[in-house]
């Protein structure tokens, strides 16, 4: 067992979680202890060890009742979604013996459902069919699910994630929103008390001004900072050895790149934090193209830092031509000048928003499929080339106005309900 | 040492009601008998066995201990014999072995630590019925694909098992002439999943009478014996099968 599991927390008292969240959490569960409400799951996101699986189990352990755990380790689809969490929600608990005192008998928990990966054919094998049938659980469940993530934006984009969403509570598990605000007092306190706590329990020496130091680093990722104040701890009679010893190297997230790109104005600490970035170089520059608007006031200003943006977007165009991969790390280092750019700099608060290329091209996926299977069909019938048909295409169209064209036409190329409304549009 | 000898009949039936529910199950070996107590991922049927000293054909322990296996595992082992086989048990470190007439195999046990043993539940209900296992297995497979789940009704003079869904029915009665026992003072009702029972019914071979027992919208708790001990006196090994009831909105 690693130290982090061991400490563990085993209550609400133990928990290191601003209150507001707390609050909303405890009374969604009372409203499961009153009857079945409309949100009847939970989704808990944020990033990676801020104690949303936690806090899932310390819930179970105060109402007293069982949880029902689908970890990512586990296989999650549809026959597993079936066995296990859909029989967890609408059966009682065999295990808990308090039936009748509290609405429901167990918790469920999906831990990691951003990890699901409903794969579109049944043999693929993989999570195949199974947040379609999460779904269909949460909107029947009869006892409370809770469902955690790192990436909600991720999981909105995946099919049957909408419906999920729509009958959950969602709640965004950052502890603070910056420095030295009210939550992040309460929890730089909560967390000097549990580190020396922890220090005494196991034998360590504990010295509090490292607890900046590991909130700088880690930011309200507990996990980190208990594995790295551990590592801290254990050269406790050496002073200065102690601080720099044991930190790991932090994954950066796109959120905090793009702020440092554009905020930092230091290009070396930007080329250091994209050494740790776990995303892409593509990702990269989507963000900042959708994100540069908001952070230029002058408009020669974003007319300047496009070009270099625009630079960096050749590059990657080259890149993925000639296929040399390596090359990548030039596109990036371009672009992460964009701020030489940006003479008059703004420097208010700037909510950075998801690109939305990406969000409309999930959401055309489904169109574009239906055109394609259309095009195949008609190409197949006309005996011709699929792109000669696609830039054809008005031309069905319009043969299909007529009602009877249209008949002959749905009888024999079988057409399904999404290629009928795409040959329909014109 | 451990060195059990038991019928091929009586541990094939042994594990398949195990794998009912699990895939993995923790033996309570004492001086007397073993048991075990097994619930599946989803908390929702339970298994719990009584194997007496009397359903071995040789019983040799060193004292208390418990062994962690996998019963798919073990299941495939099994299938090697003939049904009328014996096979011989024992324990070898990490390891126990199987001998089957003039084969032997060894599977991996597993760590204790990893197979939990639930906590079974203190049920108590004043209503019963005894059926036969055939009639009843009758009235599942009607409702088979009709509904996932299935309901019980008791009342003072007969036991019936109903199954809806928004197109299809079906329903089996049972009246008082046709129960081996019943007893219950007012109409009872709770509903339960059907493929846990059917489960139950299909591995039960050896055991002819059932007992079902259950109170409005608590579990069901079916209490049975089967196997054979060594003079063929047949339902040596207690067994109950306790089943969550659907939670009514």
């Amino acid at each position: 067992m690693t130290i982090v599991e061991k400490y563990r927390a085993e209550s609400i008292q133990d928990l290191i979680i601003s209150k507001k969240i707390l609050e909303e959490i405890n009374s969604w569960l009372n409203l499961w202890r009153e009857g079945t409400p409309t949100k009847k799951a939970l989704i808990l996101y944020g990033p990676p060890g801020t104690g949303k699986t936690t806090t899932a189990l310390v819930l179970a352990k105060e109402a007293g009742v069982p949880i029902i755990e689908m970890n990512a380790s586990d296989t999650r689809n549809s026959d597993w979604m079936k066995r296990i969490a859909l029989m967890a929600s609408l059966y009682g608990d065999i295990t808990y013996s308090d039936a009748g005192e509290t609405k429901f008998n167990k918790i469920i928990l999906v831990d990691e459902a951003d990890n699901i990966f409903e794969g579109k054919s049944k043999d693929k094998g993989g999570d195949s069919g199974g947040l379609t049938e999460l779904s269909r659980i949460v909107s029947r469940t009869n006892n409370p699910i809770i469902l955690t993530m790192n990436d909600f934006y991720e999981f909105r984009r995946k099919p049957a994630a909408r419906e999920i969403i729509n009958n959950s509570l969602v709640v965004e598990f950052r502890q603070f929103k910056r420095k030295n605000d009210l939550d992040y007092r309460n929890f730089r306190n909560r967390l000097q008390e549990r580190l020396s706590f922890i220090a005494k329990n196991e034998g360590l020496v504990f010295r509090p001004e490292i607890t900046d130091r590991l909130l700088e680093r880690n930011r309200d990722d507990i996990r980190a900072i208990l594995n790295d104040a551990i590592s801290m701890m254990s050269y406790r009679d050496d002073a200065n050895s102690s601080a720099e010893a044991g930190i790991r190297d932090a994954v950066s997230g796109i959120y905090d790149v793009i702020h440092s790109t554009f905020k930092g104005r230091n290009y070396e600490m930007i080329l250091s934090e994209l050494m740790e970035k776990d995303f892409t170089t593509e990702d990269y520059l989507m963000w900042l193209d959708s994100n540069l608007p908001s952070e230029t006031k002058d408009p020669s200003d974003m007319v300047s830092a496009y070009e270099i943006l625009a630079l960096a977007d050749i590059f990657v165009g080259r890149v993925i031509k000639k296929q040399h991969y390596a090359f990548k790390g030039y596109a990036e280092e371009i672009a992460a000048g964009v701020f030489t750019a940006i003479k008059n700099v703004n420097d208010k608060y700037v909510k950075y928003e998801f690109p939305s290329y990406i969000m409309k091209m999930s959401r055309m996926r489904d169109g574009r499929e239906g055109r394609r299977y259309l095009v195949s069909k008609l190409a197949r019938l006309t005996h011709s080339g699929s792109s000669r048909v696609s830039s054809n295409l008005w031309f069905f169209q319009h043969l299909s106005k007529n009602r009877i064209n249209l008949q002959e036409m749905q009888e024999r190329l079988n057409l399904s309900e999404k290629e009928l409304s795409i040959l329909r549009k014109s | 040492m451990l060195r059990l000898t038991i019928s091929v009949k009586n541990l094939k039936e042994i594990a398949d009601l195990l794998n009912t529910v699990v895939t993995e199950a923790k033996f309570k070996i004492e001086s007397g008998l073993i048991s075990v107590k097994v619930v599946d991922p989803a908390h929702v049927a339970m298994v719990c066995l009584d194997i007496p000293k009397e359903a071995f054909v040789e019983y040799q322990i060193d004292g208390d201990e418990e062994l962690a296996l996998d019963v798919e595992r073990m299941k495939s082992v099994i299938r090697l014999a003939n049904s009328n086989d014996q096979v011989t048990l024992s324990k070898e470190k990490e390891k126990l072995k199987f001998e089957i007439n003039n084969i032997s195999k060894s599977i991996a046990l597993l760590d204790n630590n990893t197979v939990v043993t639930p906590r079974v539940p203190v049920i108590t209900s004043e209503n019963y019925v005894i059926v036969s296992k055939t009639e009843f297995e009758r009235g599942l497979r009607a409702a088979e694909d009709v509904s996932d789940s299935i309901r019980l009704i008791l009342s003072s003079d007969e036991f019936r098992a109903k199954s809806s869904s928004d197109s299809e029915e079906s329903e089996m009665v049972l009246t008082k002439d046709m129960l081996k026992d019943i007893k219950c003072a007012s109409t009872i009702k709770s509903s339960y999943p059907l493929e846990y029972l059917l489960k139950l019914v299909k591995s039960l071979t050896t055991s002819d009478e059932i007992k079902l027992s259950f109170k409005d919208d608590y579990p069901l708790n079916i209490e049975f014996t089967f196997g054979q001990a060594k003079g063929s006196q047949p339902g040596v090994i207690k067994g109950s099968f306790l089943l969550a009831p659907r939670m009514e909105q």
